[in-house]
């Protein structure tokens, strides 16, 4: 069973696959997750960008790193994900990118 | 055992007109004034319950006798239906009065023709609006060296109802991703309807 992270989105979530994820970095104000599964170029992986309404800090990639973590650890967990640094953001939206490894 | 929910495909509420040139207007009504290429028009239903299309009218060759009109849908609204008649008016420059059309299935976007459709979810990612419109809605997908994503038209959408329409779609690939044995049917906000779906590459 897939490994979901939910993210407030109006008056709901929005859920992030999260299997395969194996590094979460900052990436200008947003997070970026890079996943284990080869892009479309030569020394590329798949990655999600995920934009939320407040800016993403290194200590807020960090949390949802670990945060990616447990929940592969925990097959069909849904847990909740709040930006440590600003409780109420929401996720604006999330793009997949392929990516050189990181 | 593939994990999947499924999809009502209707086409009950009507379909958004397909966004091309679109042949077969009667000009009786209307009075071609000079070349040119309107701002986009109100696409205006008579008779059915269409609404939200826009098109643009370009005019060339005015008065050499060579004279061609066209037609093309920009925006193709919601709830239009074969039978319907339309009508756009002149904006006073390149054309006065009206162009009138009755929709046939062409002038349609095409609907799947089951009833319905399953959504495998082995791959999903994450779902997200194709546009602010919730004209479609798409459910991102990775595998190795792939990036694709299914795509599921709708009817009924709007930017009033598009957060609705999303988190509908999210709870049904979240049910059938967690809840393996099982196929969870997609409940989409009370008007709105999917006519299609499609994996997109």
């Amino acid at each position: 069973m897939a490994s979901l992270i939910e993210m407030k989105y109006g008056t709901g979530t929005l859920s992030l696959n999260v299997d395969g994820v194996f590094r979460v970095e900052k990436s200008g104000n947003n997070a970026i997750c890079y996943y284990n599964t080869p892009g479309d170029g030569a020394g590329e992986v798949w990655a999600v960008t995920i934009d939320m309404s407040e800016d993403v800090t290194d200590d807020d990639a960090a949390a949802l790193e670990l945060l990616a973590k447990r929940a592969q650890q925990a097959p069909g967990s849904k847990t909740l994900f709040e930006l440590p640094s600003a409780l109420d953001a929401t996720v604006d939206s999330m793009a997949v990118s392929s990516e050189t490894y990181p | 055992m593939a994990n999947q929910f499924i999809v009502n495909l209707s086409t009950e509420d009507g379909l958004p007109m397909k966004e091309a040139a679109l042949a077969g207007w009667d000009e009786s009504g209307a009075t071609i004034d000079a070349d040119g290429t309107t701002a986009a028009l109100d696409v205006v239903s008579s008779t059915g319950s269409g609404s939200g299309a826009k098109a643009t009218v370009t005019v060339t060759g005015q008065g050499t006798g060579a004279e061609a009109v066209t037609v093309t849908i920009t925006v193709g609204g919601d709830g239009y239906a074969a039978g319907d008649e339309v009508s756009l008016t002149g904006d006073g420059v390149v054309f006065t009065g009206d162009l009138t059309l009755t929709l046939d299935a062409a002038a349609l976007v095409t609907p799947d023709s089951e009833a319905q459709a399953l959504v495998p979810v082995d791959y999903a990612l994450f779902v997200q609006l194709a546009t602010s419109s919730a004209d479609a809605v798409d459910m991102r997908q990775i595998q190795p060296d792939k990036n694709t994503y299914w795509r599921l038209s709708l009817n009924g959408g709007t930017t009033d109802n598009a957060e609705a329409i999303l988190i509908a779609v999210n709870i049904a690939m979240k049910q059938a991703m967690q809840a393996p044995h099982r196929n969870p049917v997609l409940v989409l906000p009370e008007g709105v309807t999917c006519y299609d779906v499609e994996l997109m590459a």
